[in-house]
C-alpha cells in the first residue's frame, strides 16, 4: 500500500563537498603575499533546528517563508588577515619603507623594539536574522567574541541576489561589516606594548565593505565548475599603520566542486 | 437440467429473507487518519461503533478470515492497532461474509521540518 501522501524521499540534511583548485586568501601586511591553497572543503548539517556550515552553527527561533530569526555562532578569520607569520616582516617593513613618522632613539635594536604580538583567531556568538524572497536574501548579523580573545563585537549585513538559468547560478553579494574598537584595534591596530611606547594606532570602529560574486556551473548531479571571488575594504583610519600595506584584499577560488 | 437448477438457485437467493443481509447503521470508527514519522507504521488507537440488525464482523480488508470481533452493535469499543498505508475496516455479514459498511483510515506521513540553507549550496566561502 502506498502511504497517503507519499514524499519523494526525505529532505538532505547532510551535505558534503570538496572543490579542488587554485585559489588565495589575501593579506593585509606589508610585504606578504596572501596564502594559496588548492582544496576548499565544506560541510552543513540543517535539522529541524539546529544547523551548521562548517565552523558555523546556528539554532533557529523562527522560522517562516520569508524570515528566519537564529542563535548564531562563527569563526572570525580575521587573524589570517594578519598573519602570525609575516607580522614581525611587515611592521620592520612598515618601520622602514613607509612614510609614517616615528621617533626612534639612535642605538636601538629593531628586533627588540618591535615586537608586534600573535593576532589569534576568535569564535564568535550573537543572534542573525534572514529575510529571503525569490532570488534575494538579506542577512544581518551582530556577533560578539565568546573566546576570550578581544572582548569585540563584529555586526555585519549582506545582500545577496542570485541569477539562476538552467546550470547556470551567479550570486552577487553586497556586505558590511561594523567592528567596535575592540575588534578593530585588536586586528588591525598596533599596540603600544609591540613597540616599545615608541608607536600606536587604534583605529577605533569602522565601517568595512565588501563584495562577493560567485559563478557556477553544474556539470553533473554532484560536480560543478565553480569560482568566487571576494574583495572587502579597509577605511582610512588604518592607513597609518605599520602593520597594514594595503587597505583591501582579496580571496577567490576556482576549480571543481564535488558534492555528496 | 443443470441451467434449470442454476435458475431454480438464483430465484431462492432472490427470495431469501433479508436476515442474510445486515442492515447497518451508524458505522464509525476514528480517527479517520494516523500521522507517522517516514518510513514508520502508523500505531494507533481505534474507536469503533455501529448498529447492526443481525451480527456483523469487524474485519481488516487483508485479513477477511480474522475477524476483530463480531457483533450486532458496538459502542466505541477501542483497540490499538498498526498499520502501514491505509487500513480498510469492512462490516461483513456472518451469514452471506458480504460486506456491509468499509471505512479508510488513512496514514499521513509528519515529514521533518528542514531549515531553508542558510548558504547557496555551491557556495565556497
Amino acid at each position: 500500500m502506498t502511504p497517503a501522501n507519499a514524499q519523494e524521499g526525505e529532505p538532505r540534511a547532510w551535505s558534503f563537498s570538496l572543490a579542488v583548485g587554485t585559489g588565495k586568501m589575501g593579506t593585509l601586511l606589508r610585504e606578504q603575499s596572501g596564502t594559496r591553497f588548492n582544496v576548499l572543503p565544506r560541510f552543513s548539517y540543517y535539522g529541524e533546528r539546529f544547523y551548521i556550515e562548517n565552523l558555523d552553527l546556528g539554532y533557529n527561533l523562527i522560522e517562516t517563508k520569508h524570515w528566519s530569526w537564529d542563535l548564531t555562532t562563527q569563526q572570525s578569520f580575521d587573524a589570517l588577515l594578519v598573519k602570525e607569520t609575516g607580522l614581525k616582516d611587515a611592521m620592520l617593513s612598515g618601520v622602514f619603507n613607509s612614510d609614517i613618522n616615528i621617533g626612534l632613539p639612535w642605538d636601538y635594536d629593531p628586533s627588540r623594539f618591535f615586537t608586534p604580538s600573535v593576532r589569534h583567531l576568535s569564535y564568535l556568538g550573537g543572534t542573525t536574522l534572514y529575510w529571503r524572497n525569490g532570488p534575494y536574501q538579506v542577512s544581518t548579523a551582530y556577533h560578539k567574541d565568546i573566546s576570550n580573545v578581544h572582548q569585540g563585537s563584529v555586526w555585519q549585513t549582506k545582500a545577496r541576489y542570485v541569477y539562476q538559468q538552467d546550470d547556470i547560478s551567479v550570486a552577487v553579494t553586497g556586505e558590511m561589516r561594523y567592528l567596535d574598537n575592540k575588534y578593530s584595534d585588536y586586528y588591525f591596530g598596533v599596540n603600544r606594548n609591540e613597540t616599545r611606547s615608541i608607536f600606536e594606532l587604534l583605529p577605533g570602529a569602522n565601517w568595512l565593505p565588501a563584495l562577493k560574486i560567485e559563478a557556477s556551473l553544474r556539470l553533473t548531479e554532484s560536480t560543478r565548475l565553480v569560482a568566487s571571488a571576494k574583495r572587502e575594504w579597509l577605511p582610512s583610519a588604518y592607513e597609518q599603520s605599520l602593520l597594514l600595506g594595503d587597505r583591501q584584499y582579496t580571496q577567490y577560488f576556482a576549480g571543481v566542486a564535488f558534492s555528496w | 437440467m443443470v441451467i434449470w437448477r442454476a435458475v431454480m438457485a438464483i430465484m431462492l437467493l432472490c427470495l431469501l429473507p433479508n436476515g442474510a443481509q445486515a442492515n447497518v447503521s451508524n458505522f464509525d470508527v476514528t480517527p479517520a487518519m494516523c500521522i507517522a514519522p517516514l518510513d514508520e507504521p502508523c500505531e494507533i488507537n481505534l474507536v469503533v461503533s455501529w448498529h447492526a440488525d443481525t451480527t456483523v464482523c469487524l474485519v481488516d480488508e487483508t485479513a477477511l478470515f480474522t475477524p476483530y470481533f463480531c457483533a450486532k452493535e458496538a459502542n466505541d469499543v477501542r483497540w490499538r492497532t498498526q498499520f502501514s498505508g491505509t487500513l480498510v475496516l469492512l462490516l461483513t455479514s456472518t451469514q452471506s461474509g458480504d460486506i456491509q459498511a468499509r471505512k479508510e483510515i488513512r496514514q499521513l506521513q509528519s515529514v521533518q521540518r528542514v531549515l531553508q540553507p542558510r548558504r547557496l549550496a555551491w557556495s565556497l566561502f
